[in-house]
């Protein structure tokens, strides 16, 4: 049997004042595959990409590629299993340019100056900000902004691309440039949205997650078109059909 | 407060960039230690220098239609330690000289004397002894820091005018009492914007605080406190008194730039008040007898009038901090 | 002097020569040495120097005009200066506007405007055709200790959104009648930077995770400098000598 591409098993986290967060949950993510996390807002989302990322000190177990996430080692995390691509792009793109940003993972892993320059053009090419390198991370549109971070995480090559809420505040555009960016990515993806529209024709597989706990894991047009179980649990899909019902009446 | 270039002496300037040199890499030394342990020390150093600097962007009313300034150094060295406000300081000063246009760059050792080292190293230092009178907790806390914030600005205040006398730039006797007198009133609002911040910090992340301001001070420990908040005010007071006798004795003195100024140009003058009889002469009091003597004494009925509305403010918001409240 | 409306982010570097930023640098501050040790009464030294400057200004592609509105925002420094004019002791006294003013405090008050001016447009068109990043690099290379440098840059990222943050609130504030006018309302403008700050503190620990998240292992990683090229060292130091020579004949 294949080593799932991410394996969490008895995952529990609590906050500092003793609150459970997540947990206790299993899950297991095949290579290759594209999962999408959704939930209502304070679900757990985010603190269970967090925890897969290894930020978080979690109790259980939360494996990469068979690597353990939470003891990172002297050196630090290794980047190349998981990339997590983080709600707020200011908080990814710290940098002055968004070339230094997209360098900062090869830096890290010790790239020399041309393996780095070459890691980042083509990162920034496949997230379609070419020659964006020089400008200023503040001066960026939140599409563009996205992009960039999504830029630097790319350039550490992850096997992993974990997303938290992508799609927040983009334009229609901006919403069809990211599914194409989606598409193209190689390896294994997981997306924690509560936006579905955009998540169904990108992942096959739903995972619904409330109040720290998984309720329902499948296909995601199964779970997506169970009206009730999305409506308990403050998610919604609105097929194209029944917005443009509401629209002309 | 921030000296362009050319208003301090070479001199000056070289002394106080040597000095603030050995703060700034005391403090990069103690950083990358701490960097080990609370690993997020890089980010929040270079985010409360943007704090600092955004933060005095906002302008609070003095009266009158002026306003002054926040500075920053005191709630930096409460929340981070005094080392870690000198070092949020000189990256502010930094970016706010090359990038901004705001202080000298030959001046930057010296702004960053006054308002890294005096303001905030110095003010932290006033909280020490303050601390080791009251009980531990939050109120006594933001007390100590809404002091410290106002004898910094002053501090830093009284150092920039002694630095610009001692060059020649403005007479001592006109500089100390004008730059002191402002700053003791924008130091009250530095001090109850210190106090507001950190109360603010308390209510919502309180995980924040150095251990010391967690704790919930004792109720049996009251009289006791109360015996100890009037020795800190009395000896506050005092200081404070201190500080504006020492007007008295600088203002007969003759900087020595205006003495090489007169010898370049060829002027021999006489020691000679320029402006006799004038009620404002050497800033002193008319009904007293001019002098010295009556300098000091202005200063300090104005140093005790600010200290009373001070004292009776911060004990003000001791109360709406948090539930500490100042014994009666 | 803190001026929102001169908030501007790192400005694109206008016509670049090819002088390497750290040579740049140096040649500024050896003009500003130069000058703050200029006594008031060198005049004809004072001038060279703004003839220096205006040339800068115009090797930069930058506005005569922007770079003096700019320089002139330090002049109301000067007043502390003014301050003294009429308490000066000795020496002569003219009679302006039926104040008797020391000639000698004429003299200091000439001098300080002066040297602040002449520095501050100087370092306006260096910085200028410099850029943030050029400057940073510069002062790496120069040995400003890279743990400053690196809290600067970052500094540098984050103040527009804090200050955009500031903004914001403040005219939240207003939005629901805050009219400052007297003192103790500076409590509620200490809240909205309590505010502030406990926004500044959450957004360093989610900077410090995403540093983690690419491999950060504690250090931001080094980066190689090269070596001033000794063309643009002779440069600066042509330059140099040129303001030392004025300071020296001139006067």
């Amino acid at each position: 049997m294949r080593t799932p591409a991410v394996e969490a098993v008895d995952l529990t986290f609590s906050y500092r004042d003793g609150r459970r967060a997540l947990g206790p949950l299993g899950l297991s993510i095949e290579a290759g595959s594209s999962v999408c996390l959704a939930g209502p807002n304070g679900a757990g989302k985010s603190t269970l990409l967090l925890c897969l990322a290894g930020l978080l000190k979690y109790h259980g177990s939360v494996r990469v590629d068979g690597v353990e996430q939470r003891s990172p080692g002297r050196r630090g995390r290794d980047p190349s299993l998981l990339g997590l691509v983080l709600q707020d792009p200011d908080d990814q793109l710290f940098c002055t340019t968004v070339e230094e940003d997209v360098a900062f993972g090869p830096r890290n892993e010790g790239l020399a100056g041309g393996e780095v320059r070459a890691r980042v053009e083509e990162s920034l090419a496949m997230v379609g900000l070419e020659g964006f390198g020089s400008r200023v991370p503040h001066h960026l549109s939140v599409g563009e902004k996205k992009r960039a971070a999504m830029a630097a995480v790319l350039s550490c090559r992850p096997r992993v691309l974990a997303l938290d809420e992508p799609w927040a505040g983009l334009d229609a555009r901006a919403c069809r440039a990211l599914g194409r960016i989606l598409d193209g990515f190689p390896g294994t993806v997981i997306i924690a949205t509560q936006d579905l529209r955009h998540a169904v024709p990108v992942c096959g597989r739903l995972v619904v997650i409330d109040g720290g706990l998984l309720v329902a894991d499948g296909p995601i047009r199964d779970i997506a078109s169970d009206d009730e179980l999305m409506e308990a649990h403050g998610l919604r899909f609105d097929s194209c059909e029944s917005w443009r019902a509401a629209v002309v009446g | 407060m921030h000296v362009p270039d050319g208003f301090v002496s070479p001199a000056i300037n070289v002394a106080t960039a040597a000095v603030s040199s050995g703060a700034i890499g005391i403090g990069l030394a103690r950083a990358r230690r701490a960097a080990a342990e609370t690993s997020h020390m890089v980010p929040l150093l270079a985010t409360t220098a943007a704090f600092v600097f955004a933060a005095q962007m906002l302008n609070f009313p003095i009266g009158g239609g002026t306003s002054g300034h926040f500075l920053g150094a005191a709630a930096a060295a409460a929340l981070l330690g005094p080392w870690n406000a000198c070092l949020v300081m000189t990256v502010v000063l930094v970016i706010q000289g090359l990038f901004f246009g705001d202080g000298g760059i030959t001046a930057l050792g010296t702004n960053i004397f006054n308002m890294g080292i005096v303001a905030g190293l110095g003010g932290f230092i006033l909280m020490r002894p303050i601390r080791s009178l009251l009980p531990d907790g939050r109120g006594p806390w933001l007390a100590s820091a809404a002091v410290a914030g106002w004898a910094g600005v002053v501090a830093a205040s009284a150092a920039c005018s002694l630095e610009l006398a001692a060059s020649g730039t403005a007479p001592l006797a006109v500089a100390l009492p004008a730059m002191v007198g402002t700053h003791a009133v924008i130091g009250a609002g530095e001090a109850l914007i210190t106090a507001a911040v950190l109360a603010a910090v308390a209510a919502s992340r309180p995980d924040i605080l150095p251990a010391w301001a967690r704790v919930e001070p004792r109720a049996r420990t009251r009289g006791h406190a109360r015996r100890k908040v009037a020795v800190l005010a009395s000896s506050g007071l005092l200081l404070a008194a201190t500080l504006a006798l020492l007007a008295g004795p600088f203002a007969s003195r003759r900087p020595d730039g205006l003495e090489k100024v007169a010898e370049e140009t060829g002027f021999l003058g006489r020691a000679e008040a320029l402006w006799r009889g004038a009620p404002f002469q050497d800033y002193s009091l008319g009904a007293v007898g001019g002098g010295a003597g009556s300098t000091g004494l202005a200063g300090l009925l104005g140093t005790a009038a600010v200290f009373t509305a001070g004292y009776f403010g911060i004990r003000l918001f001791q109360g709406r901090a948090g539930t500490d409240r100042a014994p009666r | 002097m803190r001026r929102a409306e001169t908030l501007r982010s790192a400005p694109a570097p206008s016509a670049r020569t090819a002088l390497d930023p750290r040579a740049r640098l140096l040649t500024m501050l050896a003009f500003m040495l130069v000058v703050v040790s200029t006594p008031a009464t060198h005049q004809a030294a004072f001038i060279s120097y703004a003839g220096m400057v205006a040339w800068g200004s115009a090797l930069a592609h930058i506005p005569l005009a922007r770079t003096a509105s700019r320089a002139a925002l330090v002049l109301p420094f000067s007043t502390i200066a003014a301050l003294g004019l009429p308490f000066a002791a000795g020496g002569r006294a003219v009679d302006f506007l039926g104040l008797r003013l020391s000639l000698r405090g004429l003299w200091v008050l000439a001098g300080v405007s002066e040297r602040s001016f002449v520095c501050a447009a100087m370092l306006y068109v260096t910085i200028d055709s410099t850029g943030f990043e050029g400057t940073m690099s510069a002062l790496r290379g120069l040995g400003v200790p890279g743990l400053l440098v690196d809290l600067t840059s970052l500094s540098w990222r984050y103040l527009h959104l804090l200050s955009e943050q500031a903004a914001r609130l403040g005219k939240a504030a207003a939005a629901r009648g805050f009219r400052p006018r007297w003192l103790p309302q500076a409590s509620v403008v200490g809240r909205l930077a309590g505010n502030l700050f406990v926004r500044s503190y959450e957004r360093a620990e989610r900077v410090h995770g995403a540093m983690m998240l690419r491999g950060h292992g504690g250090a931001l990683p080094p980066r190689p400098v090269p070596r001033i090229p000794a063309r643009d060292l002779a440069i600066s130091g042509t330059f140099a000598a040129a303001f030392a020579a004025a300071r020296l004949l001139l006067g």
